[in-house]
């Protein structure tokens, strides 16, 4: 079995409202893993993954991650990412890739410059700041290209290419963060059917290339199924399932849905 | 959000619904909103206010009807427009000691010649319609672009969503909010006082004028782009800096190119007007003219006027779709 990367405990969040988003999720992630997220619109998953690279902070519990991954590859200590500031949360988040259900790419720029902003977190702020980069960079933003199938469209405007193919511009961004965990959140909600398997599948090749963990939040049960080594799912901020795929069955899929509805009514 | 289901909603999907059922979905239907009996109240106060304007402004009708015979002949008086101060060469009042080329190119001189040139163009040339045209220009390209350098990173401190700190946020907010009550003709006033006649005056009321106004566009502009790219950006890494070259520029680059010219276009008028306060430009000339009764003259400066700020629209349309 792999080391864990994450080791999640009693993590909660509420907002100004004092209405818990997430009340107390306890997880652990293996290095590796590639794991589907599921639960309805409002259980918390989006939270989830920003609490996790801290777009968002959290109101209480911990998140336990070994230093060697992204401070000192010697440090054996564990940390907790609630607890990093300035630059040292910024060397966390440069290890945490994110892919976001509206892309987030910038669409007034070319397609290599949004590849190589995904290297900001490595390059020094004066020449980064005038979007000027390195050769090496601009190779490596080549090559991420290439692996997710976009290299012919480098040199274009962000704004030309079609849903599908932003997204992949944004995971290759995301490569060039030469991350250990990427976060997805809802990746292929606004992508149809066809579109969908193609990102995840890429997604999915990339990950396991390099070895790197991938929380995946989703929309549908059969690709969750398709694409998960383990599903975890979330209800009313809370972790309903986690197990394999095969053992995700009728009623459980149910039981997550009831317990929404109940708190609803 | 609850409520009864809907009877047999999944078996009639028609629209058309005919008798109980038609009689139960009004029952449920909720009332529409009760309309305010104060209408009528807002009308009378909005008509009252409008009587008390036109009394207020000594506007009349008939009086309109009576004097729009002389508005007319006023009219006709500065037609056809006069370009003799334009054309002949006299009025440039050129010093006979200096040819042409050598006031023109940067030819050697020696230092009563070169006295000379320097005293046309500093004196003599900038109270030519040409010359005073140039200099309108001048002031308004050199305002506006002061303007735009300290405008455009108090925008990024002075947007909720880029300023380090609330506090800072407010602060600036309040200052620049202060400041652009004050219309551009009195900094004009301000500066006048403050430095002397001339069009260093005039370009500082413009550059201060202009800062308060493009910070408050450039700020909104920047309050209202995707917040997405800003959380993307910021997810790789990225320091402040960072995120505003990536994220927010790219975003806000539009407006700011549209904004800085359309305040070029209006400093270009308001450069105008500050002549009249002796603050340079060509407002100086128009304003002798009428004084003077030459409204023939008159008119050649509004024509100069119109054609420019059309020749500065123009280029500014196409500088705009060329960079978007």
């Amino acid at each position: 079995m792999n080391p864990p990367i994450l080791d999640i405990r009693n993590l909660q969040k509420s907002y100004s409202d004092q209405r818990l988003i997430l009340r107390g999720i306890n997880l652990t992630i293996m290095e590796g893993q590639f794991i589907g997220l599921i639960g309805l619109s409002g259980a918390g998953k989006s939270t989830f993954l920003r609490c996790i690279n801290r777009l968002i902070d959290a109101s209480a519990g911990e998140i336990l991650v070994p230093e060697a991954i992204f401070l000192d590859p010697k440090s054996d200590k564990i940390v907790d990412i609630n607890s990093l500031k300035g630059k040292s949360l910024r060397r966390w988040r440069r290890k945490t890739g994110m892919i976001f259900q509206q892309f987030n790419i910038v669409k007034r720029l070319s397609v290599i410059d949004n590849v190589l902003s995904g290297k900001l977190g490595y390059t020094d702020t004066f020449s980064s700041t005038l979007r000027r980069f390195n050769n090496e960079d601009k190779e490596a933003a080549l090559i991420n290209l290439d692996r997710v199938g976009m290299l012919r469209h480098a040199y274009k405007r962000a704004d030309a290419l079609s849903g599908g193919e932003q997204q992949r511009v944004a995971i290759a961004r995301t490569l060039m963060q030469k991350p250990r965990l990427i976060l997805a959140d809802e990746p292929v909600a606004s992508l149809d059917p066809k579109l969908s398997e193609t990102v995840l599948e890429i997604l999915q090749r990339v990950a396991r290339e390099d070895g790197i963990s991938t929380l995946v939040s989703l929309h549908t049960l059969e690709l969750t199924r398709q694409y998960s080594d383990r599903i975890i799912g979330l209800a009313e901020g809370e972790v309903a399932f986690d197990d394999s795929p095969d053992k995700l069955s009728a009623e459980v899929v149910n039981e997550i849905y009831q317990r929404y509805q109940q708190a609803k009514s | 959000m609850s409520g009864k289901p809907m009877p047999n909603k999944m078996s009639n999907n028609t629209w058309k619904r005919t008798g109980e059922l038609r009689e139960e979905v009004l029952k449920q239907a909720p009332t529409p909103p009760k309309k305010s009996k104060n209408k009528w109240l807002f009308l009378v106060l909005s008509i009252l206010t409008l009587l008390w304007a036109f009394e207020g402004a000594n506007f009349k009708f008939q009086e309109l009807v009576r004097e729009s015979p002389k508005i007319l002949a006023t009219v006709r008086r500065m037609l056809p427009p006069d370009f003799t101060r334009v054309r002949t060469l006299e009025s440039y009042s050129i010093p006979e000691s200096l040819t042409t080329q050598q006031l023109l190119l940067p030819l050697p001189l020696d230092a009563e010649k070169a006295k000379q040139k320097r005293r046309w163009w500093n004196n003599t040339f900038p109270n030519t319609v040409v010359g005073a045209t140039l200099q309108t220009i001048q002031m308004a390209l050199t305002g506006t672009v002061l303007a735009l350098l300290v405008a455009f990173p108090l925008a990024f401190l002075a947007a909720t969503n880029t300023s380090p700190h609330p506090l800072l946020y407010k602060s600036i907010r309040f200052f620049i909010n202060l400041l652009r009550t004050v219309p551009d003709l009195a900094l004009g006033l301000i500066f006048v006082s403050a430095v002397g006649l001339g069009p260093f005056a005039g370009t500082l009321a413009l550059a201060v004028h202009t800062m308060t106004v493009l910070t408050k566009l450039l700020s909104e502009s920047i309050e209202n782009i995707d917040g997405g790219v800003v959380e993307a950006i910021r997810a790789t890494g990225a320091n402040y800096y960072q995120t505003l070259s990536f994220a927010v520029l790219p975003q806000m680059l539009p407006d700011l190119i549209s904004f800085t010219l359309y305040r070029f276009e209006t400093n270009i008028r308001a450069a105008s007007v500050l002549g009249l306060i002796g603050a340079g430009g060509i407002g100086h000339l128009l304003n002798t003219s009428f004084r003077t009764f030459q409204y023939q003259e008159a008119s050649t400066i509004v024509l100069i006027l119109i054609v420019l700020v059309m020749l500065v629209d123009w280029c500014s349309a196409r500088l705009r779709s060329w960079v978007i």
